[in-house]
């Protein structure tokens, strides 16, 4: 018995550790934020966290720059999430068909995932430049004449210009899908083969069922992705022209860190974080629904 | 078969020693966890009779203040990095040290996002340097704020001969807060038009002595950049383009703008922008016709440097944004090549202004060497003369400006007795970023001026609007 008590006690203490981390890096941060948004804290100008109940909240929900960000954000996620979604999944079957070359696409493609978001943005900026720019370089040898669009500096391609930059992380989803593909039996296709299906039948009738969760699981990292999103907008346009590409965590971010309104950039990153979870559970629930008991 | 008989017993004995060994090794392992578990809960039950040791934990941690005791002999100075190549910082300190033998200044290039880093490194109690030249306006009132720096008022009363004249007024005045002075200014910028001298030259806008006439009005600037724009092939999309106006840095340019139109630029406290004014309906309808007919580029919306980089690539004739880009140029356009104009306006020349600061930290380890450090070579005309004459960064000791041989300097002087120091409201980055995202969405097309003007006035009405100078009097009173 005594053993036991021992026992359990050591394992209590080996755990410390790793509850202290989480205590201190995630459930702190969480309480602590959590009561900051309740209160009107300015860093500079309050002495002390003044309680103001859901006075933040109800400034958010009256903010013209929130719901910008909040239509930006959703136009971000519904120009990225379903083409990330096809378009990965259709590389990673394209590859998973490409018997000589397959691999070495799989590592083509997977490459830039392993350079910072923040670096191919960069270079993106310079790739569209108004005069120095490789894109407009490229368009005016192809149209025989002078190219000098300002990309970034049009709302709408400057959303455009972002939506299509975050397509670089798109490796990720496709050694995902690749992992599905690998996962399903042969004997399927060549089953299907000989009932005399081709190539798109036999994705229609046998690729795409047997990988009901992988697009499930890569669509909620891309929802949750898409609605985080920052960096890019932070680098490329710093929301602008105007507010045109302004998310939401870039409008939190400059309440809280630039305008040192604490109380408020938590209210508002609460909100935003309450959006990405209801997102996130309804696209595992419809997941669920769908996929086979 | 019989080997195999044989072989079985053997087999069992491996078995039997591997089985022991494997139990020996349990054995082993369960004691020296055992023992470990053990002196374990010995230090845990040594440890609630000795507070002592978790003090001497936390204070390991750095979970303690540091106390900022006074050196006679090291001085932390802290620069942004780009300093370190136009302002004669290494020059200085080799003086120093050589003129006061055993003190050593140590240099520090400021981290990345260093104004909102030391803040909260400062607020923590920790010193990281003990002069730092980097804050504007807006940094000095943010630490200031926090009671983080140490005033210069006694400095300036007993160590400056000419006390608080030696400075140009505009610029000391915008780090002078409820009448304290947090920081000693050494640079100033102010917004200005650079123009390229040759091209300006080509276009018929220079006088007998070949010096630039000024443009009196805006339409007059945009007649300029009408002239100076280049279409070589006639395809209505010109080589060099008349004018960039800086839009990403819009506040600074729209306030200019009507401080050399009105000579102020805002009333009351809070303070209530002059915004929807003549000037600024004029300059932002001028801006959109001039895009439209292709004499001025917008690029700089979500691009800072597009103005200086296309100025310095000849690409475009003349910019709109902080006065020394003109200097700037000169390093590809060729020396004399590039020239400045003021803001137009009856108030000709009337601009805002922002400078670079030298503040030292409360919790700086040599407040002393800091202050010396200031007055023998920050001070010194060498230091900002150097940085005028290289880099166009306008000196704010007023002696520097005798021994300067830029033409282009006095007349800064001259803008700067015209000017204001930045508009210092208590929320001031939130009030220019309002500005400028409500500037580019007109600018962009998205709304008419009007729209955007009451969009604008609804915003700033929602933003606090106070004097933070008063915010710090009425702090000090308390």
């Amino acid at each position: 018995m005594i053993g036991r008590i021992r026992k359990s006690i050591a394992a209590w203490l080996f755990s410390v550790p790793a509850f202290l981390f989480i205590g201190l890096f995630v459930a702190y941060p969480i309480v602590a934020s959590l009561w900051m948004s309740l209160t009107d804290y300015h860093l500079l100008y309050s002495d002390d966290p003044a309680f103001g109940g859901l006075g933040n909240y109800r400034r958010v929900l009256n903010d013209r720059y929130f719901w910008i960000g909040l239509r930006n954000t959703l136009v971000y996620t519904a120009a990225r999430v379903p083409v990330i979604i096809f378009l990965s999944m259709f590389l990673a079957a394209l590859i998973q068909a490409c018997k000589r070359f397959g691999r070495l696409c799989q590592t083509l493609l997977f490459v830039p995932v392993l350079v910072p978001e923040a670096m191919g943005a960069v270079v993106v900026v310079w790739m569209l430049s108004e005069k120095f720019g490789l894109v407009n370089h490229l368009l005016g040898m192809a149209l025989g004449t002078t190219v000098t669009r300002n990309w970034l500096g049009e709302p709408r391609w400057a959303m455009a210009a972002i939506v299509l930059t975050s397509y670089w992380g798109i490796g990720t989803n496709i050694v995902l899908f690749s992992a599905g593909l690998a996962g399903i039996p042969k004997s399927l296709y060549e089953a299907a083969a000989v009932d005399g299906a081709g190539p798109w039948a036999r994705f229609r009738a046998v690729t795409f069922p047997s990988l009901r969760h992988t697009p499930g699981v890569v669509s909620v990292l891309a929802i949750i992705g898409s609605l985080k999103v920052f960096a890019l907008p932070y680098i490329m346009t710093q929301g602008g022209p105007g507010s045109s590409t302004m998310v939401l965590y870039y409008w939190v971010y400059k309440n809280a860190f630039e305008y040192y309104k604490l109380g408020y950039g938590c209210a508002m990153a609460y909100l935003l974080g309450l959006i990405v979870l209801v997102f996130a559970a309804g696209q595992l629930l419809l997941s669920r629904r769908e996929s086979p008991s | 078969m019989t080997g195999r008989i044989q072989q079985a017993p053997a087999a069992q004995s491996d078995q039997q020693t591997a089985m022991s060994a494997l139990s020996d090794d349990t054995t082993k392992s369960n004691r020296l966890w055992s023992s470990l578990y053990r002196l374990l809960i010995d230090c845990i039950g040594r440890l609630k009779a000795c507070p002592t040791f978790l003090l001497l934990v936390l204070c390991c941690a750095g979970c303690g203040r540091e106390e900022p005791a006074q050196s006679t002999t090291c001085l932390r100075f802290m620069a942004e990095a780009w300093m370190f190549g136009k302002y004669p910082v290494r020059e200085a300190k080799e003086r120093f040290e050589k003129r006061h033998k055993g003190v050593t200044v140590e240099l520090i290039k400021a981290p990345a996002g260093w104004n909102n880093r030391l803040l909260v490194s400062m607020m923590s109690g920790r010193s990281h340097a003990d002069a730092i030249f980097c804050p504007t306006e807006d940094t000095i009132a943010a630490w200031a704020a926090r009671d983080l720096l140490e005033p210069w008022d006694d400095f300036i009363r007993d160590r400056l001969p000419d006390g608080r004249d030696t400075f140009l007024k505009v610029f000391l005045d915008g780090s002078n807060l409820g009448g304290v002075q947090y920081g000693l200014p050494i640079s100033a910028e102010m917004i200005a038009i650079s123009v390229n001298k040759r091209m300006a030259a080509d276009a018929g806008l220079l006088d007998a002595n070949g010096k630039i006439r000024f443009a009196k009005t805006w339409d007059e600037v945009f007649e300029y950049a009408r002239r100076m724009t280049i279409d070589r092939d006639g395809d209505g999309k010109p080589e060099v383009i008349g004018m960039a106006i800086n839009w990403s840095f819009g506040e600074g340019v729209l306030l200019s703008a009507i401080q050399a139109a009105e000579g102020q630029i805002a009333d009351g406290n809070p303070m209530k922008l002059r915004l929807d004014s003549p000037v600024v309906r004029k300059l932002l309808t001028l801006t959109k016709a001039g895009a439209d007919e292709g004499i001025v580029t917008l690029a700089s919306m979500t691009d800072i440097n597009q103005p200086r980089n296309d100025m310095k690539a000849g690409l475009v004739a003349m910019i709109v944004t902080v006065h020394s880009r003109y200097l700037e140029s000169e390093q590809t356009l060729g020396k004399g090549n590039a020239t400045l104009m003021p803001m137009p306006g009856p108030n000709l020349g009337g601009t805002i202004s922002t400078t670079r600061s030298v503040v030292i930290p409360r919790n700086s380890r040599a407040i002393e060497l800091a202050q010396q450090f200031m007055r023998e070579e920050l001070l010194a005309p060498y230091f900002s003369a150097y940085a005028m004459e290289k880099f166009g960064k306008l000196p704010c000791p007023r002696k520097v400006f005798d021994k300067l041989n830029v033409v282009e300097a006095q007349w800064l002087v001259e803008w700067a007795g015209k000017s204001s120091g930045p508009i210092m409201a208590r929320d001031r980055i939130q009030m220019a970023d309002a500005i400028r995202r409500n500037l580019q969405a007109y600018l962009s097309g998205s709304v008419d001026l009007d729209t955007m003007l009451n969009h604008l006035d609804d915003e700033l009405s929602n933003i606090d609007m106070r004097d933070v100078r008063e915010i710090f009097s009425k702090r000090k009173a308390k």
